[in-house]
């Protein structure tokens, strides 16, 4: 139990019930930390805390002036000994007040009491009363709001709203503590508290003097529950990705990164996708009005690859090619290092290369689809590379994933022979896509540059999420609410 | 990807194999559905002759080894010319023609050969502008046919009784409609419409629809098939696949002459194929390990090739005249690996000789998100995809376009640019936080964007935000100053100022004479926007700008 539990625990344990008021100024307990306390208490079911219904009445700085009277009261005394002349001299509230009030009326320019008014003269004002009533419900808290129950309300609503509208004061619809009772699970808990007296929270007096030789310690429950604490974490996604990259740098994987806003060129042709695939139109692929078009320097290679569309696919057009895109696909950082690690004298071959980064599809988003989506690209470079190589270095890599995979023949443009990796999900009892790969036809290695042989694959990173997070919406991944973020899932592989 | 039904036992029937399913996934292709008796398969676009049960049928018999590859050849002349005419060779000028007799329909085949000629011009004819065919009822046509275009003309339209002008079928008949746009004429030029006529009316309006005069029922046992389009070698290829599956069903082909306006006469279905030459060398190569030649001899049997020529050290194999894929002796491998099957490849992971490593920016990233995690700040991860009211609108920012990465289209609303900071995002994280313990302290690390000289600027960038009730300037300043002193790095601050931050409340970062950055307390006006209670204070850096 905490030391403000205990204090407003023992507080209440003879008197049963009190309000904050009685209990703040018995408990030496700051007003929040009797409301941290009453809260925590509530929740264990110790205490019952009785909220009332109200408002809460905040005093103008003139209202306070008027403590020692109203000026339409000063007036109201001097009518009573005799008619004054209406000049300058009299106080306009005063007057207004005097008349709305009935305790004079004007004749011949001058003010003279009334009936009703001589009447008024010995006895009570009830505006007076009822800020006399406020300013004694202030007490000492210093902030001049004073609380006015619905049932106190009652008697003196219209007055209270008569001094709003003279502006002296504001009234706000409040409700508040109205006492705290200790349950019968409070006294018990109380008594399992074992020594009542001792050392609560050490301090650095009681350290320094040597106080905690006399006094011993009071035991904590230290079975009761305690509020939750949140670290700061990672973004799983960035986690997970992090992970990935240990996996391979740990294979001898070296990583590399490349350009998200990408030439067609990049992106498309020179991984002999034909230029007039489906894949390339606007339905699929975010293309940039800005900027306008994404040019190749280097000739010698732009003619290679012109030059294997020609071939291929009958078709090449130069402005098709420079048309920028968001890349689809991470194969486009693949590309680049072919083409960059293709004959390379600073490493010895093979040489492995890796990529991870984001994605883009024109795509219309669902709680299964993203328009942004992350990849993983990789490609060992080397003489003498086949499909052996491929489905080892593949399975080694998986396994440390946790999955035990399976390769089945597929396609696509830029390998030949290609395959697909899965493993068997058991709770869809299903087998589940991990990855594409090949070896990269030999146009497309020529093309860029080497004679080299190189085996690629690339997989999607965000679909494992589901596996690893436990999570049923991808959406639910980039919303970064931090409460989501504070409480997610560990990543299990 | 497209994918194609069958009834399950019509596939089983065509394939002769009881249990299609298992062997589908062994030829590259994926069974989609396998419920209530019918199949979806998923086939894969460089090889559109599966996407007919006749060709899928095939490939599945041939891969069991339940039939042999066998040559494919026309039983003769049809004697039916088509004279291609002058105007069309600006719109579409390429066309093919084939005569099948003996043709044995039942509903269920006349489907699936319709089915197979729609598929393939959505996919292989690119919506029927690459390629289209139109499939007819020979008995109903008289004497030879003209293929032309012109400017006007009509006919009755496929499901109609009426005839109707050309550009009525275009406005008004579904098909007109949805596929305008592959005979769309170029800006300025008039509306030409091409057309395939008999003597005596027009069967066809090309590539939107066939007469209801030729059309094919159940009953029909004789059929002219016309394959028109835009690339010669498609249109060509296409109709020897549509040849192919014909004589796999039993009927006889018969070849068409095209006679051109330059005077070459063209027969089709070509049917030529031409032979490559395979070595068991060249297939370990593929494979990374020896094979030898009884083994290719196999697999090739399996893949469909007919062996031509067996020599000492190489094979010849017939590439078959359906196949459109096959053009070298790599591409004959990849068939000889899926019939090996990878289930048999062995395994061997490729060692390393160099030392694996990750990028510099990984590596400084990483040391960044260890600080801002042990200053309590949680890992962000947004979306670079933005739109101009998240991105400026509601930081009070005034856009300036000409720097902003631009998206053409979207298919969603709220992408229409690239994120150009990261702040804004973090904000917005802010808003949708609500109702939390507090204080939020969020960071994020990663790309945002810019144009700059119609060049596109990738900037690696850096920001967090912290909002509680005493959030001000001195504590965002003292994380951002120790953060970067952690990694090295001496920042130091001049004022500045920001839309979105409260003036005197913000402060450039300064880093070696060079501005990389801002920070300062958010101006309540923007978090009034986000519907945020509590105050906010936000830095951002370009980490592109310091050496990492």
């Amino acid at each position: 139990m905490h030391e403000y539990e205990f204090k407003l625990l023992s507080f209440l344990k003879d008197k049963k019930s009190a309000d904050v008021e009685s209990i703040w100024s018995g408990t030496s307990l700051g007003r929040d930390a009797v409301l941290w306390a009453s809260e925590s208490l509530k929740s264990k079911g110790a205490v019952e805390i009785k909220i009332d219904s109200g408002a809460e009445v905040e005093l103008g700085p003139e209202a306070l002036g008027y403590a020692e009277g109203f000026p339409e009261q000063a007036l109201l005394a001097e009518l009573g000994k005799g008619p004054k002349k209406l000049d300058g001299s009299i106080n306009g509230i005063a007057l207004a007040w005097v008349k709305r009030n009935g305790w004079a009326d004007i004749s011949d320019g001058k003010l003279h009491i009334t009936e009703k008014g001589r009447k008024a003269l010995g006895s009570r004002y009830e505006q007076e009363s009822v800020l006399k009533l406020l300013l004694s419900k202030i007490g000492s808290n210093g902030n001049n709001v004073a609380y006015v129950s619905d049932e106190e309300m009652a008697g003196i609503e219209k007055t209270l709203k008569e001094l709003e509208h003279r502006k002296l004061l504001l009234i706000k619809p409040k409700s508040r503590i109205a006492s705290i009772s200790i349950t019968d699970i409070g006294m018990e808990m109380l008594s399992r508290e074992k020594t009542a007296s001792g050392i609560g929270q050490l301090t650095r007096d009681i350290i320094k003097s040597r106080a905690w030789t006399e006094s011993g310690f009071r035991p904590y429950d230290v079975e009761a529950p305690v509020a939750e604490a949140y670290p700061a974490r990672r973004h799983p996604m960035k986690e997970f990705m992090e992970l990935v990259r240990r996996m391979w740098v740990s294979q001898g994987f070296i990583e590399t990164a490349g350009p998200m806003i990408e030439s067609s060129f990049w992106n498309f042709d020179a991984l002999f996708s034909p230029q007039d695939h489906p894949t390339r139109e606007m339905q699929d692929t975010f293309f940039l009005s800005n900027p306008e078009i994404l040019g190749i320097a280097e000739k010698e290679l732009l003619k290679r690859v012109a030059r294997m569309h020609k071939k291929g696919w009958n078709s090449w057009n130069e402005d098709i090619s420079f048309q920028p895109v968001l890349r689809t696909h991470t194969t486009s950082v693949s590309a680049h290092n072919i083409k960059e690690y293709g004959n390379s004298s600073m490493l010895e071959y093979p040489i492995k290369l890796f990529s991870i980064g984001k994605v883009f599809r024109n795509e219309s988003i669902d709680y299964k689809h993203l328009a942004e989506l992350h990849q993983l690209d990789g490609i060992v470079i080397g003489r003498g590379l086949g499909v052996a190589d491929l489905k080892g270095t593949l399975e080694q890599f998986y396994k440390g994933l946790g999955f035990k995979v399976k390769f089945k023949p597929s396609y696509f443009p830029f390998v030949e022979p290609g395959l697909e990796a899965s493993y068997y999900d058991d709770e869809h009892g299903d087998w589940i896509e991990l990855c594409g790969g090949g070896i990269i036809r030999k146009e497309i290695t020529k093309a860029l540059g080497t004679d080299m042989r190189v085996i690629a694959w690339g997989a999607g990173l965000d679909r494992l999420m589901f596996k690893y997070l436990g999570i049923n919406s991808l959406s639910e991944l980039y919303k970064n609410d931090i409460g989501w973020l504070r409480k997610r899932k560990p990543i299990k592989l | 990807m497209a994918t194609v039904t069958f009834a399950k036992k019509d596939l089983v029937e065509e394939s002769g194999i009881e249990k299609p399913e298992n062997t589908i996934p062994k030829i590259g292709m994926e069974v989609e559905r396998d419920a209530d008796g019918e199949i979806t398969v998923d086939i894969t676009p460089n090889r559109s002759d599966m996407l007919d049960i006749i060709g899928l049928g095939r490939q599945l018999a041939l891969y069991e080894g339940l039939r042999k590859p066998r040559r494919y050849e026309a039983s003769g002349s049809s004697g039916i010319s088509i004279k291609a005419g002058k105007l069309v060779s600006r719109v579409r000028p390429n066309i093919a023609g084939i005569v099948v007799k003996d043709v044995s329909f039942t509903e269920a085949s006349l489907k699936y050969l319709i089915n197979f000629s729609e598929k393939l011009g959505s996919t292989l004819g690119r919506n029927r502008k690459k390629l289209a065919m139109g499939i007819h009822d020979l008995s109903a046509i008289d004497g030879n046919l003209i293929y032309d275009a012109s400017y006007e003309g009509s006919i009755t339209p496929l499901g109609e009784n009426a005839e109707a002008g050309f550009d009525e079928v275009m406005e008004k008949n579904q098909k007109g409609i949805a596929y305008a746009n592959t005979i769309a004429p170029r800006k300025g030029s008039r509306q030409l419409y091409p057309f395939l006529r008999d003597s005596s009316k027009t069967i066809s309006l090309i590539p939107i629809t066939n007469s209801e005069k030729t059309r094919v029922t159940a009953k029909t046992k004789s059929l002219f098939i016309d394959f028109t389009g835009t690339d010669p070698n498609t249109v060509s290829k296409v109709a020897d696949m549509f040849a192919c599956r014909f004589i796999d069903a039993g009927a006889k082909v018969y070849s068409v002459k095209v006679v051109s306006e330059n005077g070459k006469d063209v027969e089709y279905p070509r049917l030529n194929s031409f032979s490559i030459k395979i070595k068991a060398s060249g297939f370990s190569e593929v494979l990374g390990y020896k094979a030898n030649d009884a083994d290719i001899k196999k697999l090739a049997v399996r893949s469909g090739y007919v062996i031509s020529e067996e020599a000492k050290g190489y094979l010849s194999v017939a590439v078959p005249p359906y196949r459109y894929d096959v053009f070298n002796e790599q591409d004959v491998y990849e068939d000889l690996v899926f019939a090996y099957g990878y289930d048999s490849v062995k395994s061997r992971p490729v060692p390393s000789v160099n030392a694996g490593s990750e990028t510099a920016f990984t590596i400084f990233s990483d040391k960044l998100t260890e600080i801002m995690l042990g200053l309590g700040y949680t890992e962000a991860y947004n979306n670079y995809l933005a739109n101009e009211k998240s991105e400026f609108e509601m930081m009070g920012r005034e856009p300036e376009m000409e720097k902003v990465v631009s998206i053409k289209y979207s298919k969603t609303e709220n992408i229409s640019i690239m994120r150009s900071s990261i702040l804004p995002s973090l904000i917005n994280n802010l808003k949708d936080s609500a109702s939390e313990q507090m204080p939020y302290k969020m960071f994020e690390i990663g790309d945002t964007f810019s144009v700059s000289e119609g060049k596109a600027e990738e900037r690696k960038s850096f920001a967090f935000v912290s909002e509680h009730s005493k959030a001000d300037f001195a504590e965002a300043k003292s994380v951002i100053i120790s953060a970067m002193a952690s990694l090295g790095i001496e920042v130091g601050f001049e004022e500045g100022s920001g839309t979105e931050f409260i003036p005197g409340r913000c402060a450039r970062i300064i880093s070696k004479g060079e501005d990389i950055g801002i920070i300062g307390e958010v101006h309540p006006k923007i978090l009034n926007g986000f519907g945020i209670e509590e105050p906010v204070v936000g830095c951002e850096i370009i980490l592109s700008k310091i050496k990492y």
